[in-house]
């Protein structure tokens, strides 16, 4: 066997004796840059193979995909149960109720998929980076010559491999469906190529959470809602667009379609089933387009994936990526300014000024107790670093978990307290101008000329105080955003922290901008509003409350603080109740957004009852409380945050998204009469907060049109209003029970599951 | 102050501490020294109600660790490892939220956090985001904060580990004005010499055995059977040069042999006497006389006397210092083959 010959330059000692073998000068051409990012390099690489091996080795990889597929036969089988005719007999017969049954279990199996498949996929990618992060591992990482790039890519195609394997999992359903049932192989095929894109992209989604989120539960929840987002955002723009007469009908099926992977799948199936497509639409058109905007789409999050960690690499991110207490160069360049720049980071992050720099060991003040000499002399120690004023020392309470959570929240950044008190200014202006200006406009238009000139100036328009609101709105959101950024860039220029807007806040302000959007351009019908808040935003609420609460404890076992607290005397009450409350509390913009909307826009504009604000309320707190409850559970007993927000957010879509499927199925599948289908549909829904809560809404609405305000459900019908409030505060108290008995049951086990031996 | 009998802790298949007893006296210092996963941390946790023993009973204070929690936490500070900090909070807010922990009133934990701020020379770092602190000063905001409720017993498990020269000296120094402050303290590090100097007693302890608990002084003689003196003696030539040259006055001529003549003299000098257990030639660095006593409390004088009155002359008599590090090798290395 020939050696192998060294690569690069080779240096020979002065005795001549060992050779030491030095790399070659680092001389990157466009040739080999542009050869770093070809496909392979970028995906499958090193960290690919480690994120690969890593989850071939968890037990929990082969329980999420066990429990999948076993979740997705049992759907078809139900599907198929419920579905099939008894009229058919012997062989003949029973493949013709195959193929009579085949396109439901065929859609059951698709849109199963479709609703499950990216949000697992976005949750499993959300920890990726953030857990490098925190496990300090990252560092290590950027010590290879793995590039951004590959990195996020890596990370990417790791996931990719355990997505696939679940969207496969299907596969054999899907085609004995085409093979024996004769379903449509476009559906089929097509369905599937949306599906596993449309994850794909949600991948993506969480890997770009990833980067930004510092804690994977963070991560989860983000990617989670941004994927729910991308579900229903183009629908909504679609409407806007077409009530604005900017797209036609058919333009916006083909742009909603293009940009939603359900809606892909939802007109691909309609047209499947034989109903009329708009005009130059065709499954394939759709089902391309979708799958070309979600290649696109993914390509480029992961390109700003990487961007964004390649910036956090080479900048302030330093700080963020290796830990604060490794390298401090906020702490650092604050010092330097105080000091007229003259002071290195070292010195800035808390080491004495001259003990470092002249590479001696200082042992004055503490060390100069011990017997060891100063090996070198120093310099006279410079005054201590002028105190960063911005910083202020608040009075613990004697709650100090629940306290810790709450100041987090309030003081991250004084940004968001300028953010909230703008939010709850705009919220003031509304309630002023809704409930005084249609007053002054009446009572102007009684006193003639004054009521000329309003009437001139407002176009007699029931809505132009929305117009004067909107505008208002949108002017002090975005004054109040580009006064935050503009400090930030002045700051980022004179080295001081950065602080831009909390995240939370940009997004209720966007939120809010949307609301006053359709306001305005719903022309008064808000029936259609109503519900859209109603729906979307409980949904973010609830997985919200989900994955925030699952993430109580897996922060402080990810932070290395777990122990520490387990050695004080707070109790296992304490300690949860102040982290949840803590949890909860930091989402209390988007309820409360949801709630002005139905105080103002539904009780004082649209004269809906004053009712439907309680319910919203106390379907949102039901739902919230036991999620909340079952979250601490979960974070108890596993380990990894990420893993925590999926089992709870799994939680809250079996128990009210798969099981009254289910038991809507069961009662097909028993063929049941009229009246027990009613009472299982009353179970189905009638014990769920969020249904209740639509049916609220719809109810308010509808009497507000009508003027008779009458609940009717299935099984418990024309109730009145009292009655329909009793129905959702028991229903709420119940979930808020079991909540309660979560949280009962995590204290109970606390010790044991988190360590504590008395 | 801390008691421990026959305590086994198993992790799956591996037992990490294995039929352990100790006990540590009030105001005593213990170091714990043992390799990595020999079980230190641990038994560590075990003591901070971490981790509930497998078999055995564990008390501190005279209180069981399985069912006495609370009150032990009460009079117990423990700093793991790994620390662990809200790096989103001042110094000031950082005691403060484990004063309120412990249930410190608020009228108190002014003055407390100024006192122990100042015990760990972190005064002027009071209103610094803990972020912002340097890694050996996080470590004192550690023992900052196990003080904060003046605890008995303080169990630190590796204070002074990825700390630089200076900033374990600083640890150093704190541990010992502690023990002066008549703490009982269990201190777990590798950095065995620290411990020599700063511990009463010490315990080894290797794949979840204790090997040895007691004082340091013990830990040498049982390493070791004898004391060993290393004595260099003068040739006569070299004897006679060095009444009257510059020449080298040397027993060993040319630094590396020792002039036969000598030797045998030596060693007819010597190994008369009960208290000698040996005497050998080193020849490294260089040459000398290695005398080895038997085990026993020995004073040194009779070796000289004895060498003088066999007429050689001494240039040099070094009682060889047993380092604690060879004490921690003799006593794991092959213990439990």
């Amino acid at each position: 066997m020939g050696e192998r010959e060294p690569q690069g330059n080779v240096a020979t000692d002065a005795a001549g004796g060992a050779a030491i073998a030095l790399p070659p000068p680092a001389r990157r051409g466009l040739g080999e840059a542009l050869a770093g990012l070809l496909p392979h390099r970028v995906l499958l690489n090193a960290v690919f193979q480690k994120e690969v091996r890593v989850s071939g080795r968890k037990v929990s990889t082969f329980w999420l995909r066990g429990v999948y597929g076993l979740l997705q036969v049992g759907l078809a089988v139900l599907v198929y149960a419920a579905n099939r005719s008894d009229s058919y007999q012997g062989g003949a017969a029973a493949i013709q109720s195959f193929q009579d049954v085949a396109p439901a279990v065929t859609a059951s199996i698709l849109w199963f998929q479709m609703i499950l498949l990216p949000l697992v996929s976005a949750m499993m990618t959300a920890p990726t980076v953030c857990d490098e992060v925190r496990g300090r591992t990252l560092g290590a990482l950027l010590t290879t010559p793995l590039t951004a790039a590959q990195i996020v890519g890596g990370k990417f195609a790791g996931a990719l491999v355990n997505i696939a394997i679940l969207g496969l999992i299907s596969l054999p359903l899907l085609l004995g469906m085409r093979l024996f049932g004769g379903t449509d192989a476009t559906l089929v095929l097509g369905g599937s190529a949306v599906i596993i894109t449309t994850a794909m992209l949600a991948g993506a989604i969480g890997v770009l959470m990833s980067v930004f989120a510092r804690r994977s539960a963070l991560a989860s929840s983000g990617a989670a809602s941004m994927v729910v987002g991308l579900a229903v955002a183009p629908l909504l723009v679609s409407f806007l667009l077409v009530s604005r007469h900017i797209l036609s009908e058919e333009e916006a099926t083909f742009v909603v379609g293009t940009m939603s992977g359900p809606a892909a799948l939802g007109i691909t199936q309609a047209i499947s089933l034989g109903m009329p497509a708009p005009a130059g639409v065709t499954p394939w058109t759709i089902i391309g387009a979708n799958v070309a905007f979600n290649l696109v789409a993914t390509g480029g999050l992961l390109a700003a994936a990487t961007l964004v960690l390649r910036k956090r690499l080479t900048g302030d991110g330093v700080e963020r990526v290796l830990g604060a207490a490794d390298v401090d160069v906020r702490s650092a360049r604050r010092a330097k300014k105080a000091k007229g720049g003259e002071v290195g980071a070292l010195e800035a992050a808390g080491a004495p000024a001259g003990a470092v720099a002249v590479g001696a060991v200082d042992v004055s003040g503490v060390g100069a107790a011990s017997d060891q000499p100063a090996v070198a002399a120093t310099p006279p120690p410079p005054p201590p670093p002028l105190p960063d004023a911005s910083i202020v020392s608040r009075e613990v309470s004697d709650r100090p978990v629940l306290w810790r959570e709450l100041r987090r929240q309030g003081e991250r950044a004084a940004s968001r307290r300028r953010g909230l008190a703008g939010a709850s200014f705009v919220l003031v202006l509304l309630a002023i101008l809704g409930v005084f200006l249609p007053l002054w406009g009446m009572f102007s238009q009684l006193s003639g000329e004054g009521g000329a000139a309003y009437a001139t100036w407002s176009r007699g328009g029931r809505l132009d105080w929305l117009s004067i609101g909107t505008i208002g709105f949108v002017l002090l959101t975005g004054g109040l955003i580009a006064v935050t950024a503009v400090r930030a860039i002045k700051r980022a220029g004179t080295g001081q922290a950065v602080v831009l807007p909390p995240r939370s806040t940009i997004v209720c302000a966007a939120l809010a901008g949307l609301l006053m959007f359709l306001y305005w351009e719903s022309e008064g019908e808000f029936d259609g509003v109503h519900m859209f808040v109603a729906v979307l935003g409980s949904v973010i609420v609830l997985l919200r409350a989900a994955s925030q609460s699952a993430g109580v404890l897996a922060e402080e076992r990810e932070g290395r603080t777990l122990e520490t607290l387990l050695t004080t005397r707070l109790s296992a009450r304490e300690i949860l109740l102040g982290k949840l409350a803590g949890a909860l509390a930091r989402q209390w913009d988007l309820a409360a957004l949801i709630l002005a909307h139905f105080l103002f826009a539904g009780v004082l504009l649209d004269g809906l009852t004053p009712w439907v604000v309680f319910h919203v309320a106390a379907a949102l707190a039901g739902g919230v409380a036991f999620l909340g409850g079952t979250g601490v559970v979960f974070s108890l007993m596993l380990k990894k945050g990420s893993v925590a927000a999926i089992a709870n957010t799994g939680l809250a879509l079996g128990l009210w998204l798969v099981a009254p499927i289910v038991l809507l199925l069961l009662a097909q599948a028993l063929r049941a009469d009229s009246e027990v289908f009613d009472k299982f549909w009353f179970g189905a829904f009638g014990t769920q907060p969020l249904p209740l809560l639509v049916f609220a809404v719809t109810e308010a609405s509808n009497a507000s049109r009508y003027g008779r305000l009458e609940y009717s459900l299935p099984w418990l019908e024309k109730m009145d209003i009292y009655q329909f409030t009793a129905l959702l505060v028991v229903v709420s108290a119940l979930y808020a029970g079991l909540g309660m008995l979560a949280i009962r049951f995590a204290c109970a086990r606390f010790n044991r599951l988190a360590g504590r031996s008395s | 102050m801390i008691e421990i009998r026959n305590v086994t802790k198993r992790f799956g298949s591996l037992v990490a501490v294995n039929d352990l007893s100790l006990e540590i006296g009030a105001g005593e210092v213990f170091g714990f020294i043992g390799p990595n996963g020999a079980g230190k941390s641990t038994t560590m946790k075990i003591l901070a109600c971490l981790l509930a023993p497998d078999a055995g009973t564990a008390k501190v204070g005279g209180l069981d660790v399985t069912s006495d929690g609370d009150r032990i936490r009460q009079i117990l500070g423990y700093m793991p490892d790994f620390l662990g900090v809200y790096d989103d909070l001042t110094v000031d807010e950082y005691l403060q939220f484990f004063a309120a922990a412990f249930r410190i009133h608020r009228r108190k934990r002014g003055q407390i956090i100024d006192s122990v701020l100042e015990l760990t020379d972190l005064v002027e770092k009071k209103k610094a985001m803990v972020s912002s602190l340097s890694r050996g000063m996080q470590q004192r905001l550690g023992v900052a904060r196990v003080l904060i409720h003046e605890p008995k017993v303080l169990l630190l498990d590796e204070p002074a580990s990825g700390l630089d020269p200076r900033a374990r000296i600083e640890m150093r120094s704190l541990l010992q004005e502690l023990a002066r402050m008549g703490k009982s303290l269990m201190v777990s590090s590798h950095i065995l010499s620290e411990l020599a100097e700063m511990c009463t007693t010490i315990g080894i302890i290797e794949r979840g055995k204790l090997l040895y608990a007691g004082s340091i002084q013990e830990a040498y003689a049982r390493t070791r059977p004898g004391e060993q003196i290393e004595v260099r003696l003068e040739s006569p030539a070299a004897a006679g040069g060095a009444n009257g040259s510059d020449t080298p006055a040397d027993g060993a001529g040319d630094g590396n042999v020792i002039d036969p003549d000598v030797l045998e003299r030596a060693r007819a000098a010597l190994e008369g006497d009960a208290r000698v257990h040996a005497v050998a030639v080193v020849a490294s660095p260089r040459a000398a006389l290695q005398v080895s006593l038997v085990p026993g409390e020995h004073s040194h004088h009779f070796i000289i006397e004895r060498l003088l009155g066999a007429g050689l002359r001494i240039a040099a008599f070094t009682p060889k210092e047993v380092r604690l590090e060879e004490a921690f090798l003799k006593l794991t290395t092959g213990a439990l083959q």
